[in-house]
């Protein structure tokens, strides 16, 4: 009460006042919002971290079934028909041919080994297609007893929190070939049911296509020849195939089931449907209105039953678009406007020609 | 000079019970302090519920196990257990198949899980084996006590994804859940996680 009657202790008590209550009802402001009064919880990081480890199991998980699964069907697929499918080195009656004696040695598969390699990295690749997370890209080596050994090529990045990254490293995987279960025969996206009337059939080579792998175009060629049933034979006796052939009457004859893969197209096998026209190539032969009505038809109908087939110029392609190797087919002759795709790219467009011994200039 | 010498009164009555009114606040603020920090306490033992229903499916997964399916007798992890049924073409795979796989998985899916998860109720889930339900429960945990309160808090869930032959994938999904919650709480969940959607 003596400070009461000083003037300046007077003045002092109730600043002090204010300021306590100022900073109580800051205190109070912040308790009673959302506001964090940490940045983390206690032991969240900790909590982020421990999350961060099971993560990267359940990935690893993932990646040892995948190679588990990816060795047994390559596998299977050596054991089936000779292993890769886009063949390299040419094939014999639908069995890949490791190697050429006529190629440098390197140049295909030299060995068993090469061959499962290629194999089962595409099949691994389809499972990391599906599960992106996962997909880090993995070296493997192959040891005596095809042992499997992978080594990442990088770690899978985790986000801890909203502003840290930590990265999880994968470990390598080793795997043998003992999981216990049946390879498939890789199964059709869809079952194919041709509604084009088929005249004639030509029983030719084909193969299981790889899983993982969308049919998503139709390849054309002409033939070579002015028959179907010389098309039908030559294509018996070199082991390759289409899956149909359009014969100069518009006939159209079946070869292969449209869910199996037929050889005719190097890199494109997989993912497409191969058409063979016939005509011999040269400046002299048109191709009939009967084959281009037939093509029509028959385009119009793949697309119906493969749904990542369009009647576009993307999707309905050319041999000589796909091919590096100086193919040339269909030929020049051939009028891409009366299937109704006039745009299409032509072989001058893509700076190539027609070989001149067959009329071209 | 009496209002002037009043309000002078008053204004020193306040000043003298000035630190009793201070104190008052402080431990107003003080017990809501404890309860925010209550609060926070009780998401990280949630954040640690879905770790722990991580490390069990994962080594449920991994947990090896004798098939007696095939000839001879085989032993496999749950997971290849798993990957194998699945990847077969479910439209060719028999009646009598499925009712085999069935009962294999919740014999030894019941065995595993209930050995390291005791008094704790779960249901662990696999990709429908029939066109009628979206999924299919694998296992669940016994009829015996399961109220007693383990250490789990709330409702935890971890899936693993498989891979299979055809490329396509399989989704396990373990799902644990705290009998001490209200039945409503838990039926909601259920319902809206798992029966409608069954993903993670």
């Amino acid at each position: 009460m003596l400070r009461t009657n000083k003037k300046g202790g007077f003045i002092f008590e109730p600043i002090v006042a204010l300021g306590l209550v100022v900073v109580l009802v800051y205190a109070f402001i912040v308790v009673t919002n959302k506001q964090a009064m940490f940045n983390e919880r206690i032991g969240e990081k900790q909590l982020k971290l421990i999350d961060a480890y099971y993560q990267g199991e359940k990935h690893l998980i993932y990646t040892d079934y995948a190679a588990k699964l990816s060795a047994m069907q390559a596998l299977y697929d050596l054991a089936l028909y000779g292993g890769e499918i886009e063949e390299k080195c040419g094939n014999y009656f639908g069995y890949t041919l490791w190697s050429d004696q006529n190629k440098p040695i390197g140049a295909c598969f030299p060995t068993y080994k090469d061959n499962f390699a290629a194999m089962f990295e595409e099949h691994l690749n389809s499972h990391f297609t599906t599960h992106e997370e996962t997909s880090v890209g993995y070296t493997f080596d192959i040891k005596n007893s095809l042992d499997v050994i992978g080594m990442p090529d990088s770690g899978i990045d985790f986000k801890i929190g909203n502003v840290n990254i930590r990265e999880v490293a994968i470990s390598d995987f080793i795997v043998a070939p003992t999981l216990n279960q049946q390879p498939q025969d890789k199964k059709p996206i869809l079952t194919p049911s041709p509604q084009t009337p088929l005249s004639s059939s030509c029983p030719l080579v084909s193969a299981p296509r790889p899983s993982g792998v969308k049919v998503d175009r139709i390849v054309l060629h002409h033939t070579g020849d002015d028959a179907a049933s010389k098309t039908c034979r030559a294509l018996q006796q070199f082991g390759l195939s289409v899956h149909y052939i359009i014969d100069r009457d518009g006939t159209i004859v079946y070869a292969v089931d449209e869910g199996k893969m037929a050889f005719h197209a190097k890199g494109q096998n997989s993912k497409s449907i191969g058409i063979e026209i016939v005509n011999t190539g040269r400046a002299s032969m048109q191709y009939t209105p009967a084959q281009y009505a037939a093509i029509k038809q028959l385009i119009n109908d793949i697309a119906k039953r493969w749904p990542d087939v369009k009647v576009d110029n993307e999707h309905v392609v050319a041999h000589y678009q796909v091919s590096d190797i100086g193919k040339w087919d269909p030929s020049p002759n051939f009028d891409w406007a009366q299937i109704g795709l006039g745009s299409h790219q032509t072989l001058a467009s893509l700076g190539k020609k027609a070989p001149t011994e067959y009329g071209y200039a | 000079m009496t209002n002037t010498n009043s309000k002078r009164a008053a204004i020193v009555d306040f000043l003298s019970h000035f630190w009793a009114y201070i104190f008052v606040a402080m431990v107003i603020v003080l017990f809501a302090i404890f309860f925010k920090l209550g609060q926070q306490d009780q998401a990280s033992i949630t954040s640690l519920d879905s770790n722990i229903v991580d490390s069990n499916l994962i080594n449920y997964l991994k947990t090896p196990i004798i098939v007696t399916t095939g000839h001879p007798k085989e032993k496999i992890s749950v997971g290849e257990y798993i990957v194998s049924y699945y990847s077969q073409d479910q439209s060719t795979v028999s009646s009598e198949s499925k009712t085999q796989f069935q009962a294999t998985m919740r014999q030894q899916t019941e065995a595993i899980l209930n050995s390291r998860l005791p008094n704790i109720k779960w249901k662990l889930f696999l990709p429908s084996i029939d066109s009628t339900l979206p999924f299919t429960l694998a296992g669940e945990s016994g009829t015996g006590d399961t109220s007693t309160v383990g250490v789990v808090k709330g409702i935890g869930q971890s899936c693993v994804t498989l891979p299979l032959q055809n490329s396509d994938q399989a989704l396990v999904k373990l799902v644990i859940i705290n009998d001490a919650l209200p039945a409503s709480t838990v039926l909601t969940h259920i319902k809206g996680t798992i029966y409608k959607e069954y993903s993670c």
